[in-house]
């Protein structure tokens, strides 16, 4: 009877561990890019940074994700600054990542990211406010989507500067 | 089957299961870690191919003939560890076969922003290296080797040496390859480069964008379309100094066929936020370029 017990439970450590292991990616996910926590730092510099603000302000309410600002280098820096005419306006990395033992298992889990308006192009506020919200995004672990809001800018239409309730969702099923 | 063979197969099953998942894991771990790329909105956004070539400075059909490293660009960032901000960069030398608009050189460079940057962390450390042997000539200055195509924005694809293109361009950035300054132009949109296959049909190198609706079109036919297409360039805007393309007139059947960029909602009514997406679309006018370090 105790070699059963055993059996069964080793077998639903085996099957538990199995499940853990399929990497389910999101439709909107950029691959397996995530934090693995709900704080994340924001340390804004350089050019727009009224722009970037409000760009994180938006997430910050509208999300399940809490990002206090911070005034030195920190999980992630978002800037505007001069990368003269690279053909793109904004531009997301992930510069530091580590492996996820605990939930994902691979190279997957973010340490730190940038977030960069090229500000050689000049628009109005609201679209560096948009540029830099799906930057921002970017950051979480979100790939653009076609499901409009500031995800979509550029690659699907409809899209705008803003979160929508889409992007909500989708970082609400992430964190 | 009795109890005692089940429980062998239960455990042999949990065995085999523990093994797998004990492969998967360490494959992950030793074998797949990835090269992150980067996302970018990209500056200029045409909606159809009129825009696109009303954007475009050039319109080309060209041989991709080198690819190779330049000098990261480099820019100032207080605060960030080595207080700069590095981004690798490619140029891509094509020779020009055609002209659609415009009048190209002969020969083009082409500037992608790709690679790895040459302070990245995991690079070899040359001061790890063995002593010089005696004779020998200096290491290279540079000690990350060039890998080409690491580290790419997703939808800016890589190039290889004798692939055919069909590019809308812009001028780009003046770059320096390894210390020489060298004139480029840039990609307008990744949705706006084309690869000609070897049955002379066009393929765009992105799903999304305004290029799947010329998918397998025939290079000549496509040659025309762009040749004849009257293009719709960018005209002031309400805000000063601001451009804009103008408002986009939808002809009966665009919407359903696709024939502006995808939206949300393929095959259903017009979306809630379409009509602003056809409205005015700001472009960005361009600043002084920062000098190179």
């Amino acid at each position: 009877m105790k070699g059963k017990i055993l059996t069964g439970f080793l077998a639903v450590i085996a099957l538990g561990l199995l499940a853990l292991n399929v990497q389910v990616g999101n439709a909107h996910q950029w691959g397996n890019w995530h934090w693995d926590k709900k704080t994340i730092r924001m340390w804004v510099w350089g050019s727009h940074q009224n722009e970037s603000r409000a760009a994180i302000k938006d997430w910050n309410d509208k999300t399940k994700l809490t990002l206090p600002l911070w005034s030195s280098h920190t999980d992630v820096s978002v800037f505007g600054a001069n990368s003269g005419k690279t053909g793109w306006a904004g531009l997301a990395s992930i510069k530091e990542y580590e492996f996820d033992w605990w939930h994902k298992w691979c190279w997957c889990r973010i340490k730190h990211a940038h977030a960069q308006y090229n500000s050689y192009y000049n628009y109005s506020s609201a679209n560096v406010q948009g540029v830099q919200c799906q930057e921002v995004g970017h950051t979480f672990g979100l790939d653009h989507s076609n499901t409009g809001g500031c995800m979509a800018k550029g690659y699907y239409s409809p899209s705008s500067n803003f979160t929508n309730s889409h992007n909500w969702n989708d970082i609400n099923a992430m964190y | 089957m009795n109890s005692h063979t089940l429980n062998r197969v239960l455990l042999g099953t949990i065995a085999t299961l523990f093994v797998a998942f004990a492969g998967q894991v360490g494959y992950q771990y030793w074998f797949n870690k990835p090269q992150p790329v980067l996302m970018a909105a990209w500056a200029f956004e045409p909606r159809t191919l009129a825009e696109a070539k009303g954007l475009a400075e050039e319109v080309v059909e060209a041989e991709v003939t080198k690819v190779e490293r330049g000098d990261d660009l480099v820019i100032p960032a207080p605060g960030e560890p080595g207080g700069e901000e590095r981004i690798a960069i490619e140029v891509v030398s094509m020779k020009v076969k055609g002209a659609m608009k415009g009048k190209p050189a002969q020969e083009i460079k082409v500037f992608r922003t790709a690679g790895i940057p040459v302070t990245r962390k995991d690079m070899p450390n040359m001061k790890e290296a063995p002593p010089k042997p005696k004779g020998a000539s200096d290491p290279p200055s540079r000690p990350t080797p060039f890998i080409e195509n690491t580290i790419n924005i997703h939808d800016d694809q890589d190039y290889k040496v004798g692939e055919n293109y069909v590019m809308f361009l812009r001028d780009g950035p003046q770059v320096k390859i390894k210390g020489r300054t060298v004139a480029t132009k840039s990609l307008l949109n990744p949705s706006t480069r084309f690869r000609v296959e070897k049955d002379n049909r066009v393929t765009p190198l992105i799903p999304d964008g305004l290029g799947q609706q010329f998918k397998g079109r025939g290079l000549q036919q496509f040659r025309t379309d762009i040749q004849q297409i009257a293009e719709r360039a960018p005209v002031p805007g309400k805000l000063p100094g601001q451009m804009v393309l103008p408002k986009l007139k939808i002809q009966p059947g665009m919407l359903p066929q696709g024939a502006i960029r995808p939206r949300g909602i393929e095959g259903a009514k017009i979306p809630e936020g379409m009509e602003a997406e056809l409205e005015e679309m700001e472009v960005p006018t361009e600043g002084e370029a920062p000098q190179l370090k």
